[in-house]
C-alpha cells in the first residue's frame, strides 16, 4: 500500500542526473558557461536546502556561493561514485553548518544518544484539513537542531535515502534515523498545536 | 521476558517505524518498500503514525519557501526588537519626535534633570507667594523664590532680577527702571533678564519685598524676584 502522495520535485530522474554528470564533467574543463547552468540548476535548490538548515536567509547567498566556489575548484576530484546531488548537498551541508556557527549561537538540541525511543504516536490527534501551514512549520523548524532539520530537508523536501543522507552528514546511517526520529515527533506536536487539537 | 518471536515482532516494528519517512518520499529499495508495507498491514500504530507523517509531508510540500524566508527573517526581526527595546524606542524618538535640538545622545539623568527645572519654573510663582507670607524657612539651602528676614540684607540682597513682557517697549521698561530707587547692573541677557540693585542705604528685606511687589504689579513686567546670587558674576544665563 504505497502513499498517494505526488512528489512535488523530481531531482533525480536518468535524464536529470546525466545532464548534471556532464555539467561538472565541462566544470572541471573549464567551462564557465557549464558551471554558470550547473550554478542555476542547483540555485533553489540550494537556497532551499541551506536555509531549512541554517533558518535565517541573510547569509544564504554567501554560503551557496562559498558551496558553488568549491564545486568549482574541486569539480575534477568528483569521481561519479554518487550522485551529483549527493556531492554537492555534501558540501552545502557542512558550509551551513559553518554559516550556523558564524552567525547564530543555538543549542544543540539533537537527541543522539538516548537509549529510550518511544516507538508510538502521540495520542489525541484529532487532524484537521485547514492549516496555517508556515506558521507551524515556522515553529516546528526553530524547535528542531540544524542536524535534525537537515535531515527533514533531505528527506521531504530533497527526496534522499537515508544512506545517501548518511553519506552527505558523514554519519551512520542509524544517527540519520535517530535524528528523523525525533525531528518527526516535533513536527507532529507543533502540526497538532497549531491546528489547535 | 519477551518471546523471540515477540522480539522480532517488535524489532520489526521499531525498523518499520523508522523508515517510514523514506517510506513516504519514495526512496526505498524494493526490499524495504516490501517490508513496511506488509508490516503496515497488521500494524494499527504504524498506519496511524504513516498517516501523520503523510499529512506533515503534504504541508511541507505545499510550503512556499519566499513565505518560509520571510516568516524566518521576520522571526529574526522580532527577536531583535525583544532585545533591543531601549535602543529602538530612543532611535524612533529621534526620527519621529525629534525631541532634543542636540544630535548626541542625552542620559536619562539629564532629561530628569530638564524636566525638574521647568517643573520648578512653572511653580516656582505659586511657591514665592505662599513662603513671603511665612517666617524665613530654616536650614542652609536657599531657593530662588526664598524671602529673606530683616537684618539679613547684604549687598546681595539687594539686587532685583526682572523679566519685562513681550508687548514692553523700550520707554516702558526705561519708565519702570527709572521708578526704581536703584540702577541696572546688567542685561538683558540672553531669556531677556535685567539685574537691578536697589540704592536705598536703608533697604531692608521689608522695603525690597515692596519692590518686587510694585513690579509685579506692572503689567509690562512679566517677572521678579529676589537675586540672591548676580548673575553678572558667575554668568550663569548666557
Amino acid at each position: 500500500m504505497a502513499p498517494e502522495i505526488s512528489q512535488k520535485k523530481n531531482f533525480s530522474s536518468p535524464q536529470q542526473l546525466l545532464r548534471e554528470r556532464q555539467l561538472i564533467i565541462d566544470t572541471a574543463a573549464g567551462d564557465e558557461k557549464a558551471f554558470e547552468r550547473l550554478y542555476q540548476l542547483y540555485f533553489d535548490r540550494l537556497y532551499q536546502f541551506i536555509f531549512n538548515i541554517v533558518r535565517r536567509q541573510n547569509c544564504i547567498e554567501e554560503i551557496i556561493n562559498d558551496v558553488m566556489y568549491v564545486v568549482w575548484e574541486k569539480a575534477s576530484t568528483y569521481d561519479h561514485t554518487c550522485r551529483p546531488s549527493t556531492w554537492i548537498l555534501g558540501i552545502a551541508y557542512f558550509k551551513a553548518l559553518r554559516g550556523i556557527e558564524k552567525y547564530l549561537t543555538r543549542d544543540n538540541k539533537s537527541e543522539e544518544y538516548s537509549d529510550e525511543l518511544d516507538y508510538f504516536p502521540d495520542r489525541g490527534v484529532n487532524w484537521v484539513s485547514q492549516l496555517e501551514i508556515h506558521n507551524w512549520l515556522e515553529t516546528a523548524f526553530d524547535q528542531l537542531s540544524a542536524e535534525q532539520r537537515a535531515v527533514v530537508e533531505m528527506t521531504y523536501f530533497q527526496g534522499l535515502h537515508y544512506n545517501e543522507i548518511a553519506n552527505i552528514m558523514q554519519c551512520p546511517e542509524n544517527t540519520v534515523k535517530t535524528r528523523m526520529f525525533y525531528a518527526r515527533k516535533i513536527l507532529a506536536k507543533s502540526y497538532q498545536e497549531t491546528s489547535g487539537s | 521476558m519477551s518471546s523471540p518471536s515477540e522480539f522480532s515482532k517488535k524489532s520489526e516494528h521499531q525498523k518499520v517505524w523508522d523508515l517510514l519517512p523514506w517510506f513516504i518520499n519514495r526512496s526505498l529499495d524494493a526490499t524495504e518498500q516490501a517490508i513496511v508495507e506488509n508490516h503496515i498491514k497488521t500494524c494499527v500504530t504504524c498506519r496511524i503514525e504513516l498517516n501523520q507523517q503523510q499529512q506533515i509531508y503534504s504541508t511541507l510540500q505545499q510550503a512556499d519557501l519566499l513565505q518560509q524566508v520571510s516568516k524566518a527573517s521576520f522571526s529574526q526581526l522580532k527577536k531583535r526588537i525583544k532585545t533591543e527595546p531601549a535602543a529602538t524606542l530612543v532611535k524612533g524618538q529621534k526620527e519621529n519626535e525629534k525631541p532634543w535640538k542636540f544630535s548626541f545622545p542625552f542620559p536619562n539623568w539629564v532629561q530628569n534633570a530638564a524636566f525638574a527645572a521647568v517643573l520648578l519654573l512653572l511653580i516656582s510663582p505659586l511657591v514665592f507667594y505662599s513662603w513671603l507670607e511665612q517666617p524665613a524657612i530654616g536650614g542652609e539651602y536657599r531657593t530662588l523664590a526664598q524671602s529673606i528676614e530683616p537684618g539679613q540684607v547684604n549687598q546681595k540682597s539687594k539686587v532685583i532680577r526682572v523679566i519685562f513682557a513681550d508687548e514692553a517697549d523700550k520707554d516702558q521698561i526705561k519708565t519702570v527702571m527709572d521708578s526704581l530707587a536703584g540702577y541696572k547692573i546688567d542685561g538683558p541677557y540672553a531669556n531677556g533678564m535685567y539685574e537691578v540693585h536697589i540704592n536705598s542705604e536703608q533697604a531692608n528685606a521689608h522695603t525690597i519685598t515692596e519692590v518686587i511687589t510694585q513690579l509685579r504689579n506692572d503689567t509690562s513686567v512679566f517677572f521678579a524676584e529676589l537675586a540672591h546670587e548676580p548673575l553678572s558674576t558667575n554668568q550663569a544665563i548666557q
